[in-house]
């Protein structure tokens, strides 16, 4: 892949102004899809310094989501553990731009990047069984619950479970009809 | 000096101190090198580490928030294992790990020592769910924490890599009302 670009979203580096939105983001639990609610009462100088400290490392990483006009509509992370094998990934987007299929473009950018530029093995999501749109949009990236913590969240006042969802390499492979660079690394001596 | 700790029959939780990170070089580097660098979080988890090597990862967890380290010892003064309990990612939610030293398997140590965890998450914490994951190649393990009553949840595929194969971690789980119910039924026996 040549960039993060698709076709309705790229990924980029975030910038100092990004964080207010990114604030208001993790403030609106409508957003906080996640399996552990925050109090909703974070400022872009907290986020920042909590981002820097978690995705400041070289296996890491954050980008900000935006429209191909330059909106910012969201944020899209991964962590890599143990690096080159595994990471697990998360993503929020502002609630006006739902349902209109940029989740769906900016994580197949960010899984492509995953797979075909990191070699990752395995790529995870961990959300909870009342979070139905990331459960949706996972499944139609080919995702699998592979386990459910029973009754390790509390959302709206009532008990879900913890799913942690994966792809992958060969799945992700498979369902993209592309070619591994696994099986295809004759390639260059033939060239 | 020893200070007083989480006891039960046979045993007593101690703060883990660096005296005691001898024995946990020894059997790094020899019959427990697995569980042991799983357990350290070592990203080579096939090479021995040096001593200091395993104090800068045993300081790294003592620096966690809500997190526990404890050696097990015998109420005959012997150093039995060691014991992790956390409640860093969620109090409602805690993990754990136990190891026991190869020579004080199978006298039921490691299943009263699991039983003590449960009784201080749930008799003096919040927790409503603990889990724990062990390795798939760890079949004793596995079948141990399923004869305490913890329900299997899943896997996280590919944790690793072992004689050339990925592995799998196995989840587990069990409800503060299962764990309760099942003290009840022993208290009976």
């Amino acid at each position: 892949m040549e960039s993060l670009t698709g076709k309705m979203v790229r990924l980029r580096t975030l910038h100092d102004d990004d964080f207010e939105y990114i604030a208001a983001l993790r403030n609106d639990l409508r957003t906080q899809g996640w399996n552990q609610r925050l109090p909703p009462c974070f400022t872009g100088k907290k986020l920042r310094e909590r981002f820097e400290e978690r995705f400041g490392k070289e296996k890491a990483g954050i980008f900000g989501i935006e429209l191909l006009d330059g909106r910012m509509i969201g944020y899209t992370d991964y962590r890599e553990h143990p690096p080159r094998l595994g990471a697990t990934v998360g993503m929020a987007i502002g609630v006006e731009f739902w349902g209109k299929g940029y989740a769906l473009d900016a994580a197949e950018i960010l899984l492509g990047f995953l797979f075909e530029e990191r070699g990752l093995h395995v790529v995870r999501i961990w959300t909870q069984s009342g979070n139905l749109r990331a459960v949706s949009l996972a499944e139609k990236m080919g995702f699998k619950t592979s386990a459910c913590l029973r009754e390790s969240a509390i959302i709206n006042g009532k008990l879900y479970d913890t799913l942690l969802m994966d792809l992958l390499r060969e799945e992700y492979y498979e369902s993209k009809d592309l070619q591994d660079w696994i099986m295809d690394r004759g390639r260059l001596q033939q060239s | 000096m020893k200070t007083k700790g989480q006891s039960s029959k046979n045993l007593e939780f101690l703060s883990l101190e660096d005296k005691d990170l001898e024995k946990i070089h020894k059997y790094q580097n020899e019959k427990l090198r697995d569980e042991l660098s799983s357990f350290l979080d070592f990203e080579q988890p096939w090479a021995p580490m040096a001593l200091g090597h395993i104090k800068a990862k045993i300081d790294e967890i003592r620096k966690e928030d809500r997190t526990a380290l404890f050696g097990i010892w015998s109420k005959d003064n012997k150093f039995v294992g060691l014991s992790y309990y956390s409640e860093g990612w969620d109090t409602w939610e805690p993990n754990f790990y136990v190891i026991i030293w190869p020579e004080y398997r199978k006298k039921g140590l490691g299943s009263e020592a699991v039983k003590l965890i449960l009784d201080f998450a749930f008799d003096q914490g919040i927790a409503h769910v603990i889990s724990c994951y062990i390795p798939e190649w760890n079949e004793v393990g596995i079948k141990f924490i399923e004869s305490l009553g913890f329900k299997r949840a899943g896997v996280m595929r590919r944790i690793g890599i072992k004689d050339g194969k990925f592995y799998d971690g196995v989840f587990f789980d069990i409800l503060r009302d299962e764990r309760l119910a099942l003290r009840a039924q022993e208290g009976d026996q």
